[in-house]
């Protein structure tokens, strides 16, 4: 049984997309905007700065964090890591995956201060040195991006995967990445790439 | 040539910086004081203003600047482009034209504060009333827009327009059968995952905006006109392109954050929230409707081909006259009916604005098209393949299209009966089609197979290209071209082009683009599969040109001619002897340690029998579930001419990527506007239900190389190709697996369900 996690939310949430839609406006209570987990917390609201410690990418990192700000924009915007990207912001296109304690996590749908004193993975955790892990060559060797805007959320939800599950088959990589979107449609030459990863080199 | 490049399989050159994170788009940028911007939108499709108060906002702490109408220039319609420029609504004759519509802008210290100063901008507004359908916006009576180029809502004075050969009423005469359908197709939104942005900063009057665009040439002389400042003082820089898909228009967010900036005297960054992308944004397929009337012998052959076309422009003119032009012309590319005539209408309607979306034009004839020719096949009692080879362009026909006389043997051949051949015996056609479906069905669950065939032109519309080239005194060869990288692989496809020609090796060659200080190539920018054609031509021009000025000075030190050398893997051999000098050497021994350079210029005609033929086919394979409506594509087997492979595991990503997004047009992606409100209520990827991976059926993808004498190593176009036909091969296929001819998409369960108890089928 093939389901994305974006079914299941829909299917919980009621299918019929009008209903949903409405919904989905009555909770953010405006017609247009940012949609964000951040713009649900009022900015009126009195939050103050508290110190949070993470391993990132194997370095502990201290840093001061407003309760609303999400792990998305404090990687990107006060620790200058901007590989992980931007997509919707709101759960549901995966292009901002970080592995969370190694497990692969939406960084829009997750505060930070959630993450105190955990295990944080970003893109440019993955490979060591300069050195490319075998799913970053794999990637390129099978040309397993166009835009390539999605590449970073893909390769951690890959990395995952091939942590969990070494030798996957065809089901198992659409299963674990179907939580991430590429609008350009490379995701043949993805499982390709994770496949052919899977049977060389340990994707470390 | 001794070092061949073209036809392997190269990685992107740029991949590393893709898989590590470190390509920079353009949200990943940021400056020192750097203020952020907002954008206030109308909430009423139509309205007229009658105050707007920014007060509250400006006094909100962190609030740097407040925009409205009188802070921009109030440009007159141009008479050739036709759409509003006036950038903010609030004059007296400029209402505001669908809900999202630009208001107010702000700059602000953080993104908060400038989205909070949004929600202070009070804007009153007078509703009027609006108009969402395309058939009753001409009507007399309806809601009129005030432009002077738009009479009745009806884009002039180019509408209608029409393309015709032959007659076709004496072609309806002549005919056996006479089969009439309508058919129409929804938006669809580029729904790319990036968010719109860009940042702008000045250095005196010079201004330098940063942006994911596709056409940085166009957008600079819209900065310059907007702004009112020369060309020369504006620079557009798009380095990376998160999904690019076409945005060949106005985007209304840039030149207001250069203002902002200007006002400021700050950088200004500029990201406009996810919905935009499903409403504000052009970047999106206008929704069409067709009227085609198809004359026939009882063989098959056709003898008039008649379509009336609709195309709903949405608010403004994003896209032009050019959309339904290039749907006219996707379809006189792919048949030799003798009598043909398309007119075509583009309307204003006050929904969300569209424009260039991949396979502009095309994608929407191509549905008519192809339903509407397999529907006679059935109405025939016909196996679609054979009528479809029976009429199709062949390879060696000589056809009057657009007033001119098209010989194809000069432009490749036509290769549809050679894509037909090759799609029928990868899906084994003639032994599993049958009329009533595929011989695997059974039960509630009906397998059916279907086809569509694709043309579509690239390279419209005249345009130029340069490509500059510098060997240096290190041997390293570079590539100048104001090209832009949006993921097709436009800067590897450069090098391999400029390695072949010059003889040298690939990893020596690096290419510098996206950025107006370089040479334009294309000028128009990179859209319409014209990258490799255009930019290609000028690339291979620029190599041969700098290889001559190479061998000239190789002469010298080897003791030699020039036409006695040749290069391989970036070395200058003498012809029958082991002398040799590598290219590093040659550029030494100039005085002074100057590189060699090169320049190249391709002039490409629009007309189209210079410009170029796109053909192919798709063949589905779905099966369809009686009992739920569940529509599973299990197989995509495609055909397409690329003239030459350059690149072939790109070629083949290109051919995938297309028809994933062809099939999702097909089948999943619902763009919906809330009738009462003109809101679109599927405004983010939940709703707008683009295709993941779990949608990807077996692909099968096989390039045809028929070369085009006139493209680079006989390369065309091909970026677009299978989304032009995807969706109407998957449509056809569930009409062979259930009996039922949808005339509209996309096709959901919901529909084939109530289709079945209506008594459709078989």
């Amino acid at each position: 049984l093939r389901v994305s996690r974006r079914g299941l939310f829909k299917i919980v949430l009621g299918g019929v997309a009008t209903t949903a839609a409405g919904i989905t406006a009555f909770l953010l209570g405006t017609k247009q905007g940012r949609a964000t987990l951040e713009s649900l917390v009022p900015e009126s609201l009195p939050l103050a700065n508290k110190a949070i410690t993470m391993n990132l990418n194997g370095n502990e990192v201290h840093v001061a964090v407003k309760g609303n700000r999400t792990l998305l924009k404090v990687l990107r915007e006060d620790l200058s890591l901007t590989g992980t990207k931007p997509g919707c912001s709101n759960g549901e296109c995966g292009s901002c995956t970080v592995l969370l304690d190694g497990r692969p996590v939406y960084s829009c749908q997750r505060l930070a201060v959630e993450v105190d004193g955990r295990q944080i993975t970003t893109i440019e955790g993955i490979g060591s040195g300069g050195t490319l892990s075998a799913l970053q060559q794999a990637f390129i060797d099978e040309g397993a991006f166009q835009c390539g805007y999605c590449t970073p959320g893909f390769i951690l939800s890959a990395t995952a995967l091939l942590r969990s599950n070494p030798n996957p088959n065809a089901d198992d990589v659409r299963e674990g990445l179907s939580g991430n979107i590429c609008r350009c449609g490379s995701y043949p030459h993805i499982t390709k790439a994770v496949l052919s990863a899977a049977q060389g080199v340990d994707a470390e | 040539m001794s070092n061949p490049v073209i036809g392997t399989s190269v990685p992107d050159v740029r991949g590393k910086e893709r898989v590590t994170g470190t390509a920079q788009y353009t949200i990943d940028l940021s400056r020192p004081n750097m203020l952020v911007g907002s954008v206030v939108r109308s909430t009423y499709p139509r309205a007229r203003i009658l105050s707007i108060d920014t007060s509250k906002a400006e006094s909100l702490p962190g609030v740097k600047a407040v925009i409205t109408h009188k802070d921009v220039a109030q440009i007159p319609f141009p008479p050739l482009l036709s759409y509003d420029l006036r950038l903010l609504a609030g004059a007296a004759d400029r209402d505001v034209r669908f809900v999202g519509d630009e208001v107010a802008a702000i700059a602000a210290e953080t993104e908060e504060i400038a989205d909070m100063a949004a929600q202070l901008v009070d804007v009153q507004y007078q509703p009027v009333p609006f108009t969402l359908d395309a058939e009753t916006t001409t009507q007399p009576g309806a809601p009129d827009v005030e432009s002077p180029w738009f009479s009745g809502n009806v884009q002039s004075p180019y509408s209608p327009l029409v393309l015709a050969r032959g007659d076709v009423d004496a072609g309806i005469a002549e005919a056996d059968v006479v089969f009439t359908g309508k058919y129409q197709v929804p938006p669809q939104a580029a729904a790319s995952l990036r968010p719109f942005s860009c940042l702008a900063e000045w250095d005196g009057d010079n201004l330098t905006v940063y942006n994911d665009s596709q056409v940085i040439y166009v957008r600079q002389g819209e900065l310059a006109e907007l702004l009112g400042i020369p060309t020369a003082n504006v620079r557009v820089v798009s380095q990376y392109m998160g999904g690019g898909f076409g945005e060949d228009n106005l985007y209304r967010f840039i030149p207001l954050a250069a203002i902002l900036a200007r006002k400021t005297s700050a950088p200004v960054k500029m990201v406009m929230p996810q919905d935009y992308a499903f409403e504000g944004s052009p970047n999106k397929r206008h929704a069409a409707s067709f009227t085609v009337r198809l004359g026939a012998k009882s063989d098959g052959t056709i003898t008039a081909m008649d379509l009336q076309a609709t195309y709903d422009k949405g608010a403004y003119l994003a896209g032009g006259s050019s959309v339904p032009y290039v749907g006219a012309r996707a379809v006189f590319n792919g048949y030799r009916v003798p009598n043909m005539r398309y007119t075509t209408y583009a309307v204003f309607t006050d929904n969300p604005p569209a424009g260039a979306f991949r396979g502009y034009g095309g994608v929407q004839s191509n549905f008519a098209v192809q339903s509407a020719l397999d529907d006679l096949a059935a109405q025939l009692g016909m196996d679609p393949t054979d009528v479809h080879y029976l009429n199709c362009i062949r390879p060696d026909d000589v056809l009057e299209i657009e007033g001119e006389q098209v010989d194809f043997t000069k432009v490749g051949g036509s290769a549809f009966m050679e894509a037909i051949e090759k799609g029928m015996g990868a899906t084994g056609w003639k032994s599993r089609w049958s009329p009533s479906g595929a011989a695997s069905s059974s039960g509630h669950l009906r397998t059916g197979l279907g086809m569509a065939l694709l043309t579509y032109g690239f390279g419209h519309k005249p345009d130029t290209a340069n490509v500059s080239i510098y060997v240096r005194p290190n041997g390293q060869v570079d590539v100048m071209t104001g090209t832009a990288d949006l993921g097709g692989g436009q800067p590897t496809t450069i090098s391999m082009i400029v390695a072949e020609e010059l003889g040298a090796r690939l990893e020596d060659v690096s290419v510098s683009l996206g950025d107006t200080n370089l040479p334009a190539a294309p000028f128009l920018g990179s859209f319409g599969s014209r990258t490799t054609f255009i930019a290609g031509n000028a690339a291979k021009l620029a190599a041969a040109d700098v290889k001559q000025k190479l061998l000239a000075a190789a002469a010298g030190i080897l003791g030699t001619t020039s036409d006695q050398l040749a290069t391989s893997y970036s070395q200058v051999l003498v012809n029958g002897s082991g002398r040799r000098a590598s290219f590093s050497e040659v550029v030494q021994s100039l005085p002074g340690g100057a590189s060699i350079q090169g320049s190249g210029e391709y002039v490409h005609s629009g007309q189209t029998s210079r410009s170029g033929f796109q053909f192919g086919a798709c063949f589905a394979e779905v099966e369809v579930d009686q009992w739920t409506g569940k529509i599973e594509v299990k197989r995509l087997v495609m055909a397409q001419d690329y003239g030459r492979v350059i690149n072939p595991r790109a070629a083949e990503g290109q051919m995938q990527g297309a028809a994933i997004q062809g099939l999702g047009y097909g089948i999943l992606e619902d763009y919906v506007v809330d009738v009462t409100t003109a809101q679109s209520i599927t405004r983010d990827w939940l709703y707008y239900r683009v295709p993941t991976i779990t949608d990807v059926p077996e692909m099968v993808t096989m390039a045809i190389e028929n070369p085009d004498p006139r493209g680079p190593f006989g390369a065309k176009g091909g970026g677009e190709s299978m989304i032009i036909c995807t969706h109407s091969a998957i449509r056809n296929a569930i009409a062979n697996a259930i009996g039922v001819r949808f005339t509209s998409l996309p096709i959901t369960p919901q529909m084939v369900i109530e289709a079945l108890k209506a008594g459709g089928g078989q």
